[in-house]
């Protein structure tokens, strides 16, 4: 008895997933290497996006991998390779290392797309970058601070994913307007190291709150990070937002963020796009149908519009536009 | 196995121990696997270059997995060995961001010391206390692994990845590849609509070849070698070991220092296949190690092993995880889901396999009878 | 009824927990005769105990909780579950979701939504157990499969954290009850603590358990039954996990299933390591466990609290680990024996010198 229950296993073992692994002729064969979805409410939002635009009705035969470093996503990279795909689309988890792969993706005729996130290399390499500028994001956020005239600005600075163009972008123009500015001064500063784990960042703030520093801004690099600062605040009774002691920032504009700003809990949320999947399809499209791909920059880059949004001027109508 | 062979109450020599009996499933399952992938036209299955990339990216992991199997023979257990993959990356990373040395071999041969070293260094401080002080090896190798994340995370600039690509020596090491000419394609494709060139060359990397030649060593080791026998000896029985004459503590403490030194060579190897170093290398990488294991037939208990069943082990997982990776399965989670079912099921399978085995009931079909002695039950092994 | 060599013999088991803790808590008096200091705080009309001291038995709540489950399922398999977080996960996905479902939040809804996570938990750790006593596989290889995809078996339930349950209970069980003083995790704790103690007290579990841990056999020849007993020990861990997980909730007011309780499962093991109990099965203390979680979470406090960044929390606290570890092995006991049987001895003859 038991020996067949051997077999049988071994039977499912083998057979179960040979099954949901073949590949269809006839449509665009796409791979898309993402990050984790667990990762933030933008990234949830950035996969739906992709999963929705790349359908077999669109057109497309399309295989998406998480890969969430590094070297698994050049390893996925190679492995669209071997799988023949058409092409590659690629949210880098790091900007540099990927000259050789590209390469040999190019070799193999594999039309390379970025999404969301810059690659640091030849702009040969791709045939384009539907991304946001992180950059400039980073100084919309301390420009907006700077429009505040406040008199002193002690910051807890959490930042995202150390290494990623996002927590890049948005960390530098803040330390350098810190070391610029005498009156300006980071207090704090957390990472959730490898993630944007909002609990890491509830317990960097408690203990800095434990070691009695103060702070009047906390400047959290995505949304989910701000909230774990709200959280650690709420627990020790000190107030925030509009009317607050502690001015709250966040990014990716999430709903729930957003209404959290028209209530006036939270100050100010900038905007990080996450849907660019659209606009690649309709790249894709054209150069299927044999056309040229326009409004590219001389990076081969098309640049999302991003914006911001804060308690005096947010609307409702905003978030139900906006809101991821 | 000697030893084995010495403890069957029979006295007739055991057909077919429980070990070679685990890695015969384990090669049995890789090969339907991959049949299977290939007959239903998994993506990029056809194409012999994924055999080849399933070797390529999982030189590190082979290299740790034989680095565990060697511990796990001997009773003992190193969670560490991902730890000290990350923690001589990242030193090594550094090293050759900011060497200052020309020759891109110094530099490299440089680089494997450090990484030897900071191996040997772990495995030796690990083994001393395991085998001389007798602390239990789960919680000293985990403290070892945490020691060593930490100490990666404290060396690594702010946690920012560090780029290696600037480095000549690395350059040199990943250009130093194989191509395999017979499977590198060189045809014309239709891509979009257009036809265009097309080089798919594959390769064989360094680090690919490191890992097979560990191999190879370690089996010679475990198999003819007087320290191999002796590690089988003291996880099979270690009072029997100990009357036989063998220095348990002395075999022990050398068992935990080739799991360091390989875990240091794996390091070294990984930086040649990754474009950084980060605080993430290997996350996980023990449980991946400890599980190629267990499915290629090493038991936790001890005494009981092989190193080509572990790199079946690795290439099941490896199979698993592209085939579902590349399938219509297109959520993230439930990927990882049918991996975990996947390992659940094969560690029944296992279970299953061995109990039937032991309760002596397993009929072999007529063909195989002649695997089996005249007469006798299969009795256990172990 | 504790007889004086029982309550001696109680002492001596939890030495190197009580020693590692007197060295902790002498070391932070040292550097800052502050650091303990307890002070009642006011907010919102209701008084709050404040502090370091506080701070550490509030944080250590879900590890205590989790080692409490960790030692008696080490104790009757001789092994580690090292899926408690990820189970936590689901947990947390399960009370999350079934909560949502149930209406505006009350305390009778909170209750439920806990008994429907306790009953999943039980589930998938009934799955470990049944792969640990039934499939006779070792509990570390079984439990690395929920290991591995458990926490996206709390993604697939719950979604990314985008759930928020802003309600007062939610905040009464993560903070704390409006005019308690003390935080309702620590609460929480002695109450699974309470109940575990007189679980023991009132039946024989307690004995069978260690049986079954220290030899299998001879428990069943004595007629206990070692599957019952195994399986038995992973409900209570699940139980013991779904509160833990609720309370992880609770305290974010929200579910990131990718990070709660993460590498909870090292730190219970080590906990349990280091508050004396064999890793190997058997006789077992909760109380040093308890304590060990404790200590954990105050090395990880000091450091904190010393400015040490979290980067570099995890190597000394690897090094404090190996350190109290070492302390405890038998070698080191052995030697300490004979240290004090040799000193014993020479006092010995000269007493009976200064006799004769």
């Amino acid at each position: 008895m038991k020996k067949i229950i051997a077999v049988l296993l071994a039977l499912v073992l083998v057979l179960s997933f040979a099954a949901v692994s073949m590949a269809e002729e006839d449509l665009i064969k796409v791979g898309i290497i993402n990050l984790d979805p667990a990762e933030s409410g933008y990234r949830e939002a950035n996969v739906r996006n992709l999963t929705e635009t790349f359908t077999k009705e669109n057109g497309y035969d399309a295989t998406f991998v998480t890969a969430p470093t590094a070297d698994k996503q050049l390893d996925a990279v190679r492995g669209f390779i071997t799988a023949d795909v058409d092409c590659i689309l690629i949210s880098a988890a790091e900007t540099t290392g990927w000259d050789r792969v590209l390469e040999e993706a190019k070799n193999a005729g594999i039309l390379v797309f970025l999404f969301d996130r810059m690659i640091d290399c030849d702009p040969s390499l791709y045939t384009a970058a539907v991304v946001s500028d992180m950059r400039k994001e980073g100084e919309t956020a301390v420009g907006w601070l700077e429009g505040l005239g406040l008199e002193e600005y002690k910051i807890l600075h959490i930042q995202g994913q150390l290494g990623s163009a996002a927590q890049i972008g948005r960390s530098d123009p803040l330390t350098e307007k810190c070391e610029a500015e005498a009156n300006w001064t980071i207090v704090r500063e957390g990472t959730g190291g490898d993630t944007w784990d909002p609990n890491e960042a509830r317990k960097i703030a408690e203990a800095a709150l434990d070691a009695g520093i103060e702070f009047n801004i906390v400047y959290a690099e995505n949304d989910g990070m701000a909230d774990g600062v709200v959280a650690a605040l709420d627990a020790k009774g000190i107030s925030h937002g509009k009317d607050g002691d502690v001015i709250i920032m966040g990014f990716d504009c999430n709903k729930w963020a957003l209404e959290k700003v028209l209530a006036g809990e939270w100050n100010f949320d900038g905007q990080c796009s996450p849907f660019q999947a659209e606009k690649i399809d309709a790249m894709i499209k054209t150069l299927a149908e044999g056309g040229e791909i326009e409004g590219l920059n001389e990076l081969n880059q098309y640049i999302n519009d991003e914006t911001f949004f804060e308690t005096d001027t947010i609307t409702q109508a905003d978030i139900d536009a906006y809101g991821l | 196995m000697t030893v084995q062979k010495a403890k069957t109450l029979t006295g007739k020599k055991e057909p077919l121990s429980n070990t070679m009996l685990l890695m015969l499933v384990s090669i049995g399952i890789f090969i339907a696997m991959y049949a299977a992938a290939v007959i239903f036209n998994a993506k990029g299955f056809r194409n012999p270059k994924m055999f080849f990339d399933l070797l390529n990216e999982n030189s590190m992991l082979i290299i740790i997995a034989c680095s565990l199997t060697v511990v796990m023979i001997g009773g003992g257990i190193n969670i560490s060995v991902a730890g000290v993959v990350s923690l001589t990356c990242m030193v090594d990373a550094l090293y050759l961001q900011k060497s200052a040395v020309a020759s891109p071999f110094l530099n490299i041969l440089i680089s494997l010391g450090i990484a030897l070293g900071i191996g040997l260094a772990f495995g030796a401080f690990q083994g001393f206390l395991i085998s001389h002080l007798e602390i239990q090896p789960f919680i000293v190798t985990l403290a070892g692994m945490i020691l060593a994340r930490g100490l990666t995370t404290i060396v690594s600039p702010g946690g920012k990845p560090v780029d290696v690509n600037a480095s000549g020596a690395v350059t040199a090491m990943w250009d130093a590849r194989i191509n395999i000419p017979w499977f590198t394609e060189v045809t014309e494709k239709v891509k979009l609509g257009k036809v265009t060139q097309t080089v798919v060359s594959t390769d064989l990397e360094i680090g690919t070849l490191v890992a097979l030649l560990v191999l190879v060593l370690v089996f010679l080791l475990l198999r003819y070698a007087k320290l191999g026998r002796n590690i089988y000896a003291i996880g099979g029985n270690q009072q029997s070991a100990m009357m036989l004459g063998i220095n348990v503590k002395r075999t022990r403490f050398i068992s935990y220092v080739i799991s360091g030194l390989l875990s240091g060579l794996a390091g070294f190897i990984f930086l040649m296949h990754a474009p950084s170093a980060k605080t993430t290398v290997a996350a996980r990488g023990e449980m991946d190690a400890i599980a190629a294991s267990i499915i290629g037939g090493t038991l936790l208990t001890g005494g009981v092993g092989n190193v080509f069943g572990t790199f079946f082990g690795v290439m099941i997982l490896a199979t698993i995880t592209k085939i579902i990776g590349l399938s219509d399965v297109n959520e993230s989670f439930w990927q990882n889901i049918a991996s975990g079912a996947m390992l659940g099921l094969f560690i029944m399978l296992q279970s299953v396999i061995l109990s039937v085995r032991g309760k002596g009931k397993i009929h072999l079909p007529e063909w195989l009878k002649f695997i089996k002695p005249k007469g006798d039950p299969i009795s256990p092994a172990k | 009824m504790r007889t004086k060599k029982s309550s001696l013999a109680w002492l001596m088991d939890l030495l190197i927990p009580l020693v590692a803790l007197a060295v902790l808590v002498l070391f932070n008096l040292i550097r800052d005769p502050e650091f303990f200091r307890v002070t009642i705080e006011w907010s919102e009309g209701n008084p709050r105990l404040d502090g370091n001291l506080i701070s550490i038995i509030d944080s250590a709540s879900e590890l205590a909780i989790i080692a409490m489950g960790m030692t008696l399922v080490t104790a009757s398999c001789g092994g580690q579950d090292i899926s408690v977080g990820t189970v936590g996960a689901i947990a947390g996905a399960i009370f999350v979701q079934t909560l949502v479902r149930m209406g505006p939040i009350s305390v009778l809804t909170v209750i439920g939504a806990l008994l429907v996570c306790c009953l999943g938990t039980i589930l998938f750790k009934l799955f470990n157990g049944t792969l640990v006593a039934v499939f006779k596989i070792q509990p570390m290889i079984a439990t690395l499969v929920l290991y591995s995809c458990g926490r996206d078996i709390g993604y697939m339930i719950n979604g990314s954290a985008t759930e928020e349950l802003a309600s007062p209970v939610i905040r009464a069980i993560g903070i704390r009850i409006p005019g308690v003083p003390v935080s309702t995790p620590f609460l929480l704790v002695v109450l699974v603590g309470l109940l575990l103690f007189l679980f023991f007290r009132l039946t024989n579990i307690r004995l069978y358990t260690q049986a079954v841990g220290v030899n299998q056999g001879a428990a069943r020849l004595n007629g206990i039954q070692p599957t019952l007993i195994k399986l038995l020990s992973f409900v209570i861990l699940g139980i013991c996990v779904a509160v833990a997980a609720v309370i992880g909730v609770a305290r974010m007011g929200t579910l990131t299933p990718k990070t709660l309780l993460a590498d909870i499962e090292m730190d219970a093991i080590l906990a349990v390591a280091i508050g004396g109990n064999s890793l190997g099965g058997g006789k077992f203390r909760l109380s040093g466990s308890v304590l060990g979680a404790y200590i954990i979470q105050m090395l990880t406090t000091t450091l904190q609290n010393m400015g040490v960044g979290s980067e570099h929390i995890r190597a000394y606290k690897a090094i404090a680990i190996i350190i109290i570890v070492t302390a405890g092995s038998p070698v080191i006991k052995s030697w300490f024996t004979a240290m004090k049987n040799k000193r014993s001895a020479s006092a010995d003859a000269a007493s009976l010198k200064g006799v004769g």
